[in-house]
């Protein structure tokens, strides 16, 4: 099985050392040049935007995610799975279509802005769609049931006796959530993060659709350079720094994340 | 949670909705009645009355339901296995195979489905349903692995070893210990597969065979002519039918509890999708009864809707064959697809540019001119083009250019020049092609300087037009301009004449002009492919789509011109006279065709790049 990735990482990694023959293809001779090109800082533009967009991405998903997780993971049992489905049902319908539809809640005259100035939150319609604001809204939209599944099933496994214990050791709300509930359902937090974060930075299709096109995620990036320019080597030199990049985060990640495992870790 | 569970509540609710509102949205559009507009037209069931006959989208439906049922069963086996077997090892191998998940997650896409196609290729393995299931497995082992470990990580080793000590056999502590505790994650796992599988695009693209197209397949490669309500209604209705199964095997589950309920409910879930698989798959099915299995089959790859099913089933009529559709959405997935060795197409539909490069890359067959004779009916300025000067390879199909779309509600005099779309009384409401060689075109002819210029100065002079440009643009949009200007969303768009002429059948007011500092001309052109398996039958089929009556009914359906000049002749006159469709002869002389630039590619690449990043 573990062919089935080297086999692809190998190819991207090899690619990338080759150059865009004239017409296309890829011409096999050693160069470095794919990657003293994306020393130019409008690719570290790209890269940080990325990562910015996808960093606040996880963030939102996190905030809305969490207390529908932990809603669903306190409801009667016979129900969860049901409400499972209900928080993954949407996503069977094409991406597209769903893409589609927020343009059409988001544009000038859409729904949204008829409702915010129904509220009398504003007097004019507000600018939505392509926006940095559409994407973010987009990619949260995107991504949010990754977020929820692995957050239920650790917060299921949580003992609710736990958190009772802390209540009636008068822990503050914050305490209670910083303190108990945070650190025993770290393994959720970690997951859903990940199944958020990754695809979200390599996504391409939100910025185009709801961002206008009018910029550049490191997904449009690659798949600009394999599926429009034909020039994979540069491709494939962008996805293994975004690669790199990701993996070094990750480990972080994985790093902060044990070091400051909580009193109930060290089973 | 005692304190604190108002608002709780009130989070997953607002979650909820955010979840469901454009879900609401999109079962409301597939009742409006416009094909286009972003607005509201008022009620109709046509769409659903039109997805009950197209058998194309219902058969992509059920293969698509079938792979990611079968995937997820196999991804969750096999992620589970290395979930399981991870728990064992040491710490630091754990978190080194960890990282090795993490991976695939960031391969992009496209690679993966390329190297997944290379490798069965290299196998001998014919592509197909099971290598398109072998795929998403592949990238659903470590979406489920991760799910599983959010679980694992955390059960105490314990309660195994205490089952044990207790005489249970390892398939019992399995069995009745660690298994129940995995559930949720379970669940969890099988959830994020089935749904990750059934709307993947890139690896389902490189890894389908002929015949094994699937709905997101589809729906992508409906971008050139217009992706249509039908698939709002399809949605509503798996929709509906999903939630009927839940509701079903909730019942079920009430009757009987044998079998541990919460599998069980999954279980009759999943086993009624299958069942709707298999009725959507005989809906699906081509009426031609059961001599249908032995006859010769032709396989034509193309564009989504690039031909009508009625003019498909007069084909199969006449020639007593069958004719099996796939899709793509792009030239350059076509080409990455046929050079890493796909086989088994025989027709394909590449445009002007990808004909020159296919014939370079030997992926052509040559045609025989005996077999078609409507081939020798063409337009006059089409008979001879700059990369197939003697048509040894391919027949140009159809044609148009690259123009303005424009409301002429908005703009009462005709704009006759690029520089409209530079006019500051139209910012916020301009929308370009997302393609930097029509942007760069455009630009470089109001120039003066041809669309295939090499020279850096100049290059570098258009990027600078383009960023003064870029305040005034609402979104640069290859794929949904047609929309925008039928909704009135933009009054100026930069695009293909056919999709203007959608607009216009929306929005009367539309109109469609080439400037006069000149503009693209196009043509996609039918090919058969070298290693196609039904030449001879191949050449028949491109000969039937240019008989001049074929070629009329396909250019009036789709608004492109026909490049058969006896088609112009019999279509009707409001498609004829159309600008937006049939580019006016007199104006052939200031069109250009867009041809590779070479290494000069990097040069637009990265001005197009810093155009976004500004």
């Amino acid at each position: 099985m573990g062919l089935f990735f080297l086999v692809p990482l190998g190819l991207v990694f090899a690619i990338s050392f080759a150059s865009r023959g004239t017409y296309g293809g890829i011409v096999w001779e050693f160069t470095s040049a794919n990657y003293l090109d994306l020393l130019h800082p409008l690719y570290g533009k790209i890269l940080g935007q990325s990562m910015w967009y996808a960093s606040l991405t996880t963030a939102i998903c996190f905030v809305l995610g969490f207390p529908l997780a932990y809603v669903i993971a306190r409801s009667p049992v016979r129900w969860q799975p049901i409400f499972l489905l209900l928080v993954m049902l949407p996503f069977w319908t094409n991406f597209l279509v769903r893409t589609y539809a927020w343009m059409i809640l988001l544009r000038h005259d859409g729904l949204m802005n008829r409702f915010v100035m129904a509220l009398g939150v504003v007097d004019a319609p507000l600018e939505l769609l392509y926006t940095p604001t559409a994407v973010v809204i987009g990619l949260v939209y995107g991504y949010l049931p990754f977020m929820v599944l692995p957050l239920y099933v650790a917060v299921e496994r949580l003992d609710p006796l736990l958190v009772e214990a802390a209540w009636d050791l008068y822990a503050s709300r914050w305490a209670v959530f910083m303190q108990v509930i945070l650190p025993l359902t770290k393994p959720g937090i970690v997951g859903g993060c990940i199944l958020v974060f990754i695809p979200s930075i390599g996504s391409f299709i939100t910025p185009d659709l709801l961002g206008g096109a009018r910029s550049m995620m490191i997904g449009n990036l690659i798949q600009h350079e394999y599926l429009v320019v034909r020039d994979w080597p540069l491709g494939s030199a962008v996805s293994f720094v975004l690669m790199t990049v990701v993996m070094a985060a990750v480990a972080l990640y994985y790093r902060s994340a044990s070091r400051t495992d909580g009193p109930w870790e060290g089973r | 949670m005692r304190r604190g569970s108002t608002g709780l509540n009130l989070v997953s609710g607002l979650a909820m909705l955010f979840l469901y509102g454009p879900i609401f949205v999109l079962v409301l559009y597939s009742f409006n009645a416009a094909h286009l507009s972003m607005a509201w037209r008022g009620a109709t069931l046509k769409w659903y009355a039109a997805l009950m006959h197209d058998e194309a989208l219902l058969a992509a439906t059920a293969n698509s339901l079938l792979i990611a049922v079968v995937s997820t069963l196999g991804a969750t086996c096999l992620g589970g296995l290395i979930a399981l077997g991870m728990e064992r090892m040491p710490r630091r191998r754990q978190q080194v195979i960890e990282g090795g998940l993490v991976l695939p997650l960031v391969i992009p896409e496209v690679m993966m489905g390329v190297s997944l196609m290379l490798f069965f290729v290299m196998l001998n393995m014919p592509l197909g349903l099971t290598t398109v299931i072998l795929g998403h497995i592949v990238f659903n082992i470590p979406l489920v692995t991760i799910m599983l470990r959010t679980r694992l990580r955390k059960l105490d080793p314990a309660l195994g070893e205490a089952a044990a000590d207790l005489g249970a056999s390892s398939w019992q502590v399995f069995r009745y210990v660690t298994l129940p505790l995995l559930r949720p994650a379970l669940w969890g796992a099988i959830l994020v597969a089935f749904t990750v599988s059934l709307d993947d695009f890139l690896v389902t693209f490189f890894t389908a065979g002929p015949g094994a197209t699937t709905l997101p397949l589809k729906v992508y490669s409906m971008i050139k002519s217009g992706v249509t309500p039908e698939i709002n209604a399809l949605s509503a209705l798996l929709l509906v039918i999903s939630m009927t199964c839940v509701g079903l095997s909730l019942h079920l589950q009430r009757r009987e509890v044998s079998v541990p309920p919460r599998l069980q409910r999954m279980g009759v879930f999943f086993f009624c999708l299958l069942g709707l698989a298999g009725s959507f798959s005989a809906c699906g099915q081509s009426p031609a009864g059961d001599t249908a299995e032995s006859r010769p089959v032709l396989h034509y790859f193309t564009w989504s809707d690039y031909v009508g099913p009625e003019i498909i089933q007069e084909f199969e009529r006449r020639e007593q064959v069958n004719v099996v559709i796939d899709t793509f959405s792009s030239n350059e997935e076509l080409l990455a697809k046929l050079q890493s060795g796909a086989t088994g197409y025989d027709v394909a539909v590449p445009s002007d540019f990808m004909v020159a490069i296919m014939i370079q890359q030997d992926l052509l067959s040559e045609l025989d001119q005996q077999e078609l004779p409507n081939a020798s009916l063409l337009e006059p300025h089409l008979q001879s083009l700059h990369f197939d000067p003697e048509r040894r390879y391919s027949v140009p199909y159809l044609w148009g250019t690259v123009g303005i779309g424009y409301d002429s509600a908005v703009i009462p005099t005709a704009p006759d020049s690029w520089s409209i779309l530079w006019d500051p009384r139209y910012t916020g409401r301009i929308s370009m092609l997302n393609d930097q060689r029509e942007v760069f075109g455009a630009v470089l002819r109001s120039m003066g300087q041809s669309m295939n210029s090499t020279d850096p100065q100049v290059i570098e002079a258009a990027k600078e037009q383009l960023l003064r440009q870029k305040p005034l643009v609402k979104t640069y949009t290859s794929d949904h301009y047609d929309q925008l200007l039928a909704s009135g969303e933009v009054v100026l768009a930069h695009g293909w004449g056919g999709p203007v002429a959608r607009a216009m059948a929306e929005r009367p007011s539309i109109r469609y002009v080439v400037p006069k500092e000149g503009a693209t001309v196009w043509a996609d052109c039918l090919v058969v492919l070298r290693t196609a398996p039904q030449k001879r039958l191949a050449m028949r089929f491109i000969n039937f789509l240019m008989e001049p009556e074929v070629a009329a009914r396909t250019s009036e359906r789709l608004r492109f011109a026909s490049a058969s000049r006896r088609a112009r002749e019999q279509v009707g006159g409001s498609t004829r006279e159309n600008p937006a469709i049939y580019p006016p002869l007199d104006q052939l002389d200031r069109l250009e065709w867009m041809r590779d630039v070479g290494r000069a590619i990097r040069l637009y690449d990265r001005a197009w790049t810093e155009l976004k990043m500004q």
